[in-house]
């Protein structure tokens, strides 16, 4: 049960006013010396306390009366959502935790961030009733599901977000799309200001020059390295086609090698099959769950291509494709949300190779697919961004969580819905039994004077 | 002179005047005296009205001029006043409100019943020894007894409203010893004035008035009381302490207040008929009637009733 309007406990004093009146008009025994008592009767002092007795309950009955009043006026509300009982003054948590690169880097704490904002996490205060932890790379995302599991449970809603907050990372836009009846809090984890990475390498000539960032607050450190091609320099890449779709492809596999440069050729080896492959069964039924890290990697890199994503959206698949039974995994989908690339763990020659299904032969999308394969990850640059946002941008966006959660947005019901008019019925059923005792009490004085008369 | 309210004459710190006041106030009124003496000395005959004395009856004047005459005698003998007061707690009663003990009742308010009985008592002194009477006092509590022995003039006069006023209300009081010693202190035949609430041990106060009377001693209750004794006008809960026993008990005053004047109206018949009964001279004196009233009224009465006297010579006068 919760309370609409709490403040009308403050009401409360008023059960101060019977007990006043009660106080101050109850008829003390008055001492009075008296030259004998023997004509007063004997029951007489039993009366008197039977009077009290009905007194000290007509009291009780007219404190009740004014609690239930200040009960009604608080406005208590019993069901939740469900319509069954519920605590909705409790909190429900979602904690989203970015683990993105920046937070792999050391915080200032000495600690690896992550497992400061993991630590931090699990001891966020106020305790919460519910709550879960988000763990998420992007934080637009994880903002996106801690809305959506929140969705579903009344009380009062938080969000909670640990991360570094780089610049970049987290927009007003995405605040915005949080309801407002759920409080955020933005916590930040302070990590090291700068921070080295391999920026994509380019291939000028017969070397492959790699770049090497160095992100501090002030300045910019690019220092190049040269490497000679690998020997066997694109042996990593296998295109599993049938001849007229090789032939169809060629171009566009031979400009995706002159272009990109593999991260390690020696280890990273992909397939793609497309749809005409001549032993498409026979490899389709070889391969496996994808168990190689770099595997899982590469698929969310593609996963989060900007370039294939944008080649996936023009392809419409002239028929229903069904999607391939696990241990396959949907990498891109066309624009009917079809799966259009599916990944799995092959089996090349001689080092597992990541297999890559691809459901078109469409030119500009194999195309798009074969170069996204080539090249590094340059996502991972983002997470260099030394700036941050400050604390006076992080408040701005945070908001508190609400007291209460209004029922028309948490229940759908409106404040005239409140259950103080079960409170407000008790009220009128007390006032009832008040006047039946105090009339109780009016008829028992005749017989006390009979009493006395007889005695 | 008109007769002063009963507070105003409580209020009288010297007793004596407060009686003689009293006294005052009292022959205002057609009548001289409450006594009537045992006299031998014949005054006058005058017609025989209903409610004489046969025995007073002139028989040879009857026989002369066949009409009805009753002898009448002049006070010549000294008649003795025995004033017993009852000085039970009970009597420091004034009807007021609170539980105060001061040297002349609980109450705040009213005079109280034994302020009240010692005027009386002073008053009938006063009268007493003013016709050449004797006056006595005897009281008691539980201590011993006061005692005074009944003689006439103003020196003894003096000394006996000096006792009344130092009587202080405490303890219970045993009536029937305290009448019983009265009528045997009495050398000879007298007027045994009893001055209480009769509250305490009704049949033997009863049973030693009767003996008194057998011994030819005239008896006269002056039953005093506070108002709210007889009208118990409280309001609410009260809890009403015994000012002899000290026992306590709570009840509601507007409840009981019928049930208890209805006792208290059957307790003041009884006492009423059984004076009647027994021929002893009862009135019931009210501690808000101003004294020199109540006293008048009093004589009044007694003069108009038929004489029930042992005494075969006396009869009252005019």
């Amino acid at each position: 049960m919760t309370w609409l309007n709490p403040w009308a406990w403050i009401g409360l004093v008023a059960v101060g006013v019977p007990i006043a009146i009660h106080l101050l008009t109850r008829a003390q025994p008055r001492p009075q010396p008296f030259p004998t008592l023997r004509f007063l009767g004997r029951a007489t002092t039993t009366a008197v306390r039977r009077r009290v007795l009905r007194d000290r309950a007509l009291l009780a009955v007219r404190v009740a009366i004014v609690a239930a009043i200040v009960a009604a006026c608080a406005q208590p509300f019993f069901r939740t959502p469900a319509g069954g009982p519920a605590d909705a003054s409790s909190l429900r948590r979602a904690v989203v935790i970015d683990t993105s690169a920046s937070l792999q880097r050391t915080s200032t704490h000495g600690r690896q961030a992550i497992d400061v904002a993991r630590e931090l996490a699990g001891h966020l205060e106020p305790p919460a009733a519910t709550s879960v932890s988000i763990e998420v790379d992007r934080l637009p995302e994880g903002l996106a599901r801690a809305t959506t599991w929140l969705h579903s449970r009344g009380g009062r809603q938080e969000i909670v977000v640990l991360s570094d907050f780089q610049r970049g990372a987290l927009a007003q836009s995405d605040v915005a799309g949080v309801p407002a009846d759920i409080g955020l809090r933005l916590v930040k984890i302070d990590t090291a200001l700068s921070a080295s990475a391999d920026a994509p390498a380019e291939r000028i000539g017969d070397r492959v020059w790699t770049p090497r960032l160095t992100l501090e607050a002030d300045r910019t450190i690019v220092a190049w390295s040269a490497s000679a091609l690998p020997a066997r320099p694109f042996d990593d890449l296998q295109v599993i086609a049938s001849p007229p779709e090789a032939a169809r492809l060629a171009p566009a596999v031979a400009a995706a090698r002159i272009i990109g440069v593999p991260a390690d050729p020696e280890r990273h080896r992909i397939a793609v099959l497309l749809p005409g492959a001549t032993d498409r069964a026979q490899v389709l039924s070889a391969a496996g769950a994808i168990d190689q890290r770099w595997m899982f990697g590469t698929v969310e890199r593609l996963r989060h291509d900007s370039t294939l994503a944008a080649a996936a959206a023009g392809v419409v698949l002239d028929r229903s494709v069904p999607a391939e039974t696990p241990p396959f995994a949907v990498v891109a989908r066309d624009r009917t949300g079809s799966p259009l690339i599916e990944a799995a763990s092959g089996h090349g020659s001689k080092d597992p190779q990541l297999l890559l299904v691809a459901h078109s032969d469409d030119g500009l999308f194999v195309s798009a697919l074969i170069a996204s394969t080539q090249r590094t990850d340059a996502s991972a640059l983002s997470e260099l961004e030394p700036i941050t946002l400050t604390p006076e941008e992080l408040a701005t966006w945070q908001r508190p969580t609400p007291p209460t959660p209004t029922p028309s947005t948490t229940t759908g019901q409106s404040l005239q819905d409140s259950d103080g008019r079960w409170f407000w019925i008790a009220a009128l059923a007390l006032l009832a039994l008040e006047g039946w005792v105090r009339r109780t009490r009016r008829a028992a004085s005749p017989s006390e004077v009979t009493h006395a008369r007889v005695a | 002179m008109s007769a002063l309210q009963a507070d105003v004459v409580a209020a009288l710190g010297d007793l004596e005047l407060a009686a003689r006041l009293v006294v005052e106030g009292m022959r205002a009124g057609p009548h001289r005296s409450p006594f009537r003496g045992f006299s031998t000395e014949f005054q006058q005959h005058r017609s025989y009205r209903a409610g004489d004395d046969l025995r007073h009856l002139d028989w040879k004047l009857l026989a002369r001029t066949d009409r009805l005459y009753t002898r009448q005698f002049r006070d010549t003998t000294n008649m003795s006043v025995m004033l017993v007061v009852d000085t039970s707690a009970s009597m420091g009663f004034g009807g007021g409100f609170g539980g105060g003990s001061r040297a002349r009742g609980a109450g705040r308010e009213g005079v109280t019943k034994l302020r009240y009985a010692t005027i009386l008592a002073a008053a009938l002194a006063y009268l007493a020894v003013n016709e050449g009477d004797a006056a006595g006092l005897l009281s008691a509590s539980d201590g011993p007894l006061t005692y005074l022995p009944a003689r006439g003039g103003r020196a003894h006069l003096r000394s006996l409203v000096a006792r009344l006023d130092r009587l202080t209300p405490s303890g219970t009081w045993q009536p029937a010893r305290v009448i019983a010693r009265a009528a045997e202190l009495l050398k000879r035949r007298g007027l045994i004035v009893v001055l209480s609430d009769f509250y305490d041990a009704e049949d033997e106060t009863l049973r030693e008035l009767k003996r008194a009377r057998r011994r030819g001693h005239d008896v006269a209750l002056l039953h005093t009381l506070a108002r709210p004794e007889i009208t118990f006008d409280y309001r609410g809960d009260v809890e009403f302490r015994d000012l002899e026993s000290g026992a306590t008990r709570v009840v509601p005053a507007d409840a009981v207040g019928a049930g208890y004047r209805s006792a208290v109206g059957d307790f003041l018949t009884r006492w009423r008929s059984r004076a009647q009964q027994h021929g002893i001279d009862y009135a019931l004196f009210p501690t808000d009637e101003p004294p020199a009233r109540a006293l008048r009224t009093y004589v009044v009465k007694r003069d108009s009733r038929p004489r029930h006297s042992t005494s075969p010579t006396s009869t009252g006068h005019a």
